[in-house]
């Protein structure tokens, strides 16, 4: 076997995905294609799939057990394990290695129950969705009765009875939340009774473990087989053998692997996060510094180590593509540095207002209404109460751990009057004339007539525009209450960006700065 | 163990011997309802019910006796079995002098649907076109009608309702009104038999129903461990008559399975086992997991078959996850515990990652990163179903959250994960500890 076909190296699940449209909808192998590929005896099957996939030989046997003769029968079975452990790569190989007719759908791209019982009985009868037939199904089932009618006579018009059809399920742990989830799942671990049919084998794949499908009493247990957690070794195999200079690979494995699987052990995360480090581990070699000896490893070994703790910090975050192959150390120190989500860095318009009242509604749902009044009052109010509070230390920790629970728990909500008024004061204190704070200053003058009436409307216009894209969170309003309220969805960085654009002192507004 | 060596040693087995043997144990073993034919002697309560159930029958298809029953029974203990049994036998006994129409709970519940089924049964039945299209109340016209008709040629109906509770959860009960009350009329020839895994079924029926009920229940309950050894060995033996070619081979197999199956070990490891669920079909399906683990070439059974398939049939998901977790999400884990342990009742992503932060400056771990690293991490352990949120909320760090998994758990799982820092152990177990 040579290490650079395709099929091969393909160890996981998500290039093996883009192999075999592993996650298509209606990606089963079925009848159709049956005489095309050779089919692999049971022990030749065992041997390729226990060398394809590490770590793998135990499930993989006991999977081929269960599948025995193409004319075999066998209770359902649930395969299940943590995300990207081999489940439905293994499971759909066995299956077309064997050139058993199988259906497999997927949950997650089949998300009701009328896509699922429509895409398996398009595989059974051979039905593709096209242009010509305006991609429409075989059958029209919306119900599971339909289905269980139709599929008995699918595989009764199939005139195969004698050999199992196989339905793979994918992503099962999906249905739990649809409707009436608990009912369609019981029903689809039935389904060779329900059907009546003598030939139906029943393949459930779960993130999930058995233990977490609370079916109701009508439901049959399936047979368990369970994908464990990839060890390090086994990590290591499946990391290299999808490397085309595979010796260099393993050596700089050996040094950063260790570091990396102690935070996520999850293969699809780790291959991405080792890709640009060990670019950067490639450099040395590339530029002539180091020669390739055992010298000039253990070299490289000091120089990548440095890398490796802020590399870890970039591989779990989404990478921008212009600056996923840093060109000096310091861009990549920055890269590691900077979070690249879009909320840090304001990457887009805020109009001054908008700026104001992000403020005020953020300012709002971090301090308690109690202290308004010391914050925007006459003005000594802040220090009275300090004095007051330095009376005792064991109180004011107190208050301090009290204060800081309170903060970690977030945002509290806020009414729309406090939001309001908040607003007018910061933007008013800091001396700005803001297009449309305008009036609120002159109503501000006229102290005590501060009615919601008087608010301008466009002022109420940017705030709901603000909810509108979630930088603001409106809470379902309480009818009884009459106004709705608001939390903050920002995080800190960000709202210390926006104050600092329009030199805000935010601390000196925040309690718990 | 002895055994062993002399059987394996004295008659040759060739690979075709034992596939042909696991091929027809396997049908046995999983065909369930597929294969009533198959004529394995039932469990003596289970033999009793029969009895009953047959004659029950019997009397409305001779006598023209409108009978109800319902056989109730945990999962997996034989009702459908026997009812199916006692079906095949009547109909070879009675040809067409009944005919039955089956409905199950799962996908008849709704009783449009049911109407419709049962016509479409009805007509397949006695070779009448039947039309998808006809309305409820034609439906229910025809299948009156059908009553009478058949009643008059004096042809029994057998009406079969699986997950008899499911039924009975529905608002009207209307199906079950319709039919139970068809039975008191002199022209209907009719049976109703209800199979429910909820033994309180019959509690359910509202009072209009449960009057024009039988109240003839059949119970099934799963046997003693004694009787479970016993029916594994029955499945387990191979005919030694014409059905199967080997005959020796199926001698020396019989023989072997028969000791090994009285073997003190193998029995306490299937008491053991049938401590969870003694429901044969348990029993049944360690069976066949055993069978699947049967080495081809040697071709008998050995204890380490049943050890395996006992260790592969109840696994403990929770405490193989935890085994798989990287050394943050254990981290995480024992922080999330620590802040239960403080009658926190409301934690969210940011005070985990704040007392992490805490612990991990308190002590010089190498295990400190940062807190995307953490949150991608917090993430996992979300995926994996150890934490859930307790609500919605927007954004990921203000949510609150919850373990689902117990203090005694973790600490197992924590000793499983041969990755686990000793650190770790001291602030698991010491709550205070700084």
């Amino acid at each position: 076997m040579v290490v650079t076909d395709p099929h091969y190296t393909s160890g996981l699940g998500v290039e093996l995905g883009a192999v075999m449209g592993k996650k298509g909808r209606d990606g089963g192998l079925f009848l159709s294609k049956e005489g095309s590929l050779r089919q692999l005896t049971g022990e030749e099957c065992r041997k390729f799939l226990g060398d394809r996939f590490p770590g793998r030989r135990d499930q993989v046997d006991d999977l081929l057990c269960i599948l025995g003769e193409p004319s075999d029968i066998f209770p359902p079975v649930l395969v299940y394990g943590s995300p990207a452990t081999g489940k439905t790569s293994i499971v759909r190989e066995a299956l077309s290695l064997l050139g058993r007719p199988h259906a497999y759908v997927s949950c997650r791209s089949c998300h009701s129950p009328r896509l699922v019982f429509e895409s398996v009985l398009n595989q059974i009868l051979g039905h593709v969705r096209s242009r010509e037939n305006n991609y429409t199904s075989a059958r029209k089932c919306e119900k599971l009765t339909d289905f269980v009618t139709h599929l008995v006579d699918a595989c009764r018009g199939s005139g195969k009875l004698e050999r199992t059809v196989y339905l793979v399920f994918d992503n099962v742990e999906l249905i739990r939340d649809w409707a009436s989830g608990g009912s369609i799942m019981s029903s689809l671990l039935k389904l060779a009774e329900l059907t009546r049919l003598p030939n139906l084998g029943l393949i459930f794949v779960s993130n999930a473990g058995p233990d977490t499908f609370q079916l109701a009493t009508a439901s049959r247990e399936p047979l368990p087989i369970f994908f464990r957690d990839y060890s390090n070794e086994e990590l290591y195999q499946i990391l290299t053998m999808r490397q085309p200079n595979s010796e260099l690979y393993s050596f700089f494995l050996k040094s950063s692997l260790a570091p990396f699987s102690r935070a996520s052990r999850k293969v699809t995360e780790l291959a991405e996060g080792l890709h640009p480090l060990f670019l950067k581990y490639c450099e040395p070699l590339l530029s002539g510094k180091v020669a390739l000896n055992d010298q000039g490893k253990r070299e490289l070994y000091k120089y990548v180590k440095g890398y490796i703790q802020p590399a870890l910090g970039q591989s779990f975050s989404i990478s921008e593509p212009e600056k996923s192959r840093p060109g000096t150390d310091q861009e990549l120190k920055a890269v590691c540095s900077t979070r690249p989500l879009a909320k840090t860095g304001i990457g887009f318009h805020l109009s001054l207002c908008s700026k104001y009242l992000l403020l005020a509604v953020y300012i709002a749902s971090r301090n308690p209404s109690t202290l308004d009044d010391s914050l925007f009052g006459s003005g000594d109010g802040v220090k009275a109460n300090k004095r007051r509070r330095r009376s005792s230390v064991s109180s004011m920790d107190k208050e301090e751990t009290l204060m800081q629970e309170k903060h970690l728990k977030g945002p509290s909500l806020c009414s729309l009057e406090r939001l309001i008024a908040i607003f007018q004061c910061i933007a008013v204190d800091s001396h700005v004339i803001c297009e449309k704070s305008e009036c609120s200053q002159l109503f501000f003058a006229e102290e005590s007539e501060r009615y919601m009436k008087d608010v301008p409307s466009n002022v109420l216009v940017e705030l709901v525009t603000l909810a509108s894209v979630n930088l603001v969170l409106k809470s379902s309003s309480n009818p009884l209450e009459g106004f709705p309220k608001f939390r903050a969805n920002v995080d800190t960085d960000f709202i210390h960006k926006v104050a600092r654009s329009i030199n805000f002192p935010l601390d000196k507004y925040l309690l718990h700065a | 163990m002895v055994g062993t060596t002399i059987f394996s040693e004295r008659i040759p087995v060739n690979r075709q011997q034992v596939n042909d043997a696991v091929t027809l144990l396997r049908r046995r073993l999983c065909g369930g309802l597929n294969q009533p034919l198959e004529q394995l002697s039932l469990l003596p309560e289970a033999e009793v019910n029969r009895k009953h159930l047959h004659d029950l029958l019997t009397q409305t298809i001779v006598n023209a006796y409108n009978n109800s029953a319902l056989l109730l029974g945990p999962r997996g203990c034989g009702k459908s079995l026997v009812l199916e049994r006692v079906l095949a036998d009547l109909q070879s006994t009675y040809p067409e002098r009944f005919s039955i129409v089956r409905l199950c709970g799962l996908l008849h519940a709704d009783e449009n649907c049911a109407l419709k089924e049962i016509a479409r049964q009805l007509c397949m039945e006695n070779d009448l076109s039947y039309s998808k299209a006809a309305s409820f109340s034609e439906n229910l016209q025809f299948f009156t009608a059908m009553l009478k008709e058949c009643a008059l040629s004096d042809k029994a109906l057998v009406f079969i309702l699986e997950e008899f509770d499911l039924f009975a959860q529905r608002p009207k009960q209307c199906l079950l009104y319709n039919l139970l009350d068809a039975m008191q009329s002199s022209t209907s020839q009719i049976a109703v038999v209800g199979i429910s895994a909820r033994l309180d079924a019959d509690q359910l029926l509202e009072k209009r129903v449960r009057s024009r009920f039988s109240h003839r229940k059949f119970l099934f309950l799963p046997p003693s461990v004694e009787d479970a050894i016993r029916l594994l060995q029955d499945v387990l033996t191979l005919p030694t008559d014409m059905n199967f070619q080997h005959q020796q081979y199926a001698a020396a197999f019989n023989m072997h399975t028969k000791n090994l199956l009285e073997k003190e070990s193998l029995k306490s490891l299937i008491s053991k086992f049938t401590d969870v669920d003694l429901s044969p079909q348990s029993v049944l399906d360690l069976g066949f997991r055993a069978l699947c683990g049967i080495n081809r070439d040697s071709g008998f059974l050995t204890v380490a078959n049943f050890k395996k398939a006992c260790h592969l049939h109840r696994p403990k998901p929770k405490l193989e996850t935890l085994k798989g977790l990287s050394v943050l999400e254990l981290y995480l884990l024992v922080v999330m515990n620590r802040l239960e342990g403080q009658n926190r009742e409301v934690y969210n992503f940011n005070t985990i990652f704040f007392e992490y932060e805490k612990l991990c400056g308190l002590h010089t771990t190498c295990d400190r990163y940062s807190r995307q690293v953490c949150q991608r991490a917090f993430e996992h352990l979300l995926e994996r179903e150890l934490i859930d949120y307790a609500e919605r909320f927007t954004t990921i760090e203000y949510t609150p959250v919850k373990m689902l998994i117990s203090n005694q758990e973790l600490k197992d799982g924590l000793y499983a994960n041969s990755l686990c820092p000793t650190i770790l152990h001291q602030w698991f177990a010491h709550e205070n500890f700084k």
